[in-house]
């Protein structure tokens, strides 16, 4: 039986929230997730990548969702497509993933938090029936924060496994 | 390495189609995890936790009825135990999880996301909308560690 993370930070949904509300929540308890999952780890284990064939780490994760936070609700919601990556080269696959040899964990924290508030901004100004577009694609917004919350949960599920090959600690 | 990812389903759409594709998308998302390996393969503990690809689908099975059959709806005696059972093949559990996906839509399919649960009095009140964003994103969770099994069992990645 795996329990659950308890932390001042963190908060699950409250149970009879209307739509916004209740999809702001979840992805705030999501994004929260990801940075309990990495704290009281130093910083090589931060950037351990436990399973041999794969580039994850929790650094890794950290900063593929501030990339992904950025693409969702500045590149298409925003409609600026020119927005520049964080970390990404175009030209190679994973490159905000692997090396992290150079990677500074307290400043890539702060991009990815500062990206939070962005997204935050961004979201703050539109309605969930507005859309943005993703190569040719029109989405919603309500589209974009319930992708969101399945994609941070879909990492944290790896974030689990990863932490629990890196030092046992688990707790949802 | 294979790679078997496919990108979830854009949508411009109303918030109950919203929500119940991209649940639908990390549900079959799960079953691409498992499906074609040997049963014994997938019951293969590789994490202290014992969490494996079989047990996981046994436990979505259980999560999903607990909170739509049990909680919500008060139809507890359909809600399974989430342990193996005997004879437990691949097969046999994703057959179980998909019949399950159609009892669940069912239920979801006759109540506004506003409605409040009406199965378990010593619950504070939850409304379904809650429920099924929750199912959602421990159904993402629980696919996120299916990755991790299937990538130490013969590489594939993807969602």
């Amino acid at each position: 039986m795996v329990d659950e993370l308890v932390d001042a930070r963190r908060t699950e949904p409250a149970y009879v929230l209307g739509e916004r509300a209740m999809l702001e929540a979840w992805l705030e308890f999501h994004r929260t997730t990801l940075l309990l999952k990495c704290e009281g780890l130093d910083d090589a284990a931060r950037k351990a990548r436990p399973i041999p064939t794969s580039k994850l780490s929790l650094h890794g994760l950290v900063r593929h969702m501030a990339e992904v936070e950025r693409g969702w609700f500045q590149r298409t919601l925003q409609r600026a497509p020119e927005t520049p990556y964080i970390w990404i080269d175009r030209d190679v696959e994973d490159s905000e993933l692997v090396p992290l040899d150079d990677a500074d964990w307290e400043a890539d924290v702060a991009a990815w938090q500062q990206e939070c508030e962005r997204s935050r901004t961004s979201a703050g100004a539109h309605d969930l029936d507005d859309t943005g577009e993703r190569r040719g694609q029109e989405v919603s917004l309500r589209w974009i924060y319930t992708h969101m919350i399945e994609e941070y949960a879909r990492h944290n599920g790896h974030a689990d496994l990863i932490r629990e090959l890196v030092d046992g600690a688990v707790g949802w | 390495m294979v790679n078997i990812d496919r990108k979830p389903p854009r949508l411009a759409t109303d918030e109950r189609q919203t929500l119940m594709a991209l649940w639908r998308y990390q549900r079959e998302s799960v079953v691409r995890k498992v499906d074609g390996l040997d049963t014994e393969v997938a019951s293969r503990r590789l994490v202290d936790s014992d969490t494996t690809l079989l047990w996981l689908l046994r436990h979505l099975v259980r999560a999903e009825s607990l909170w739509i059959l049990g909680r919500f709806a008060g139809l507890h005696e359909l809600v399974p135990a989430d342990d193996a059972r005997d004879g437990d093949t691949v097969q046999s559990a994703i057959d179980d999880y998909r019949a399950c996906w159609e009892r669940i839509d069912a239920v979801i399919a006759e109540h506004d996301l506003d409605e409040l649960a009406v199965g378990d009095e010593t619950m504070p009140p939850v409304n379904l909308r809650w429920i099924v964003m929750h199912l959602l994103e421990e159904t993402a969770r629980h696919a996120g560690h299916a990755d991790i099994l299937r990538e130490q069992i013969d590489g594939q990645l993807g969602r």
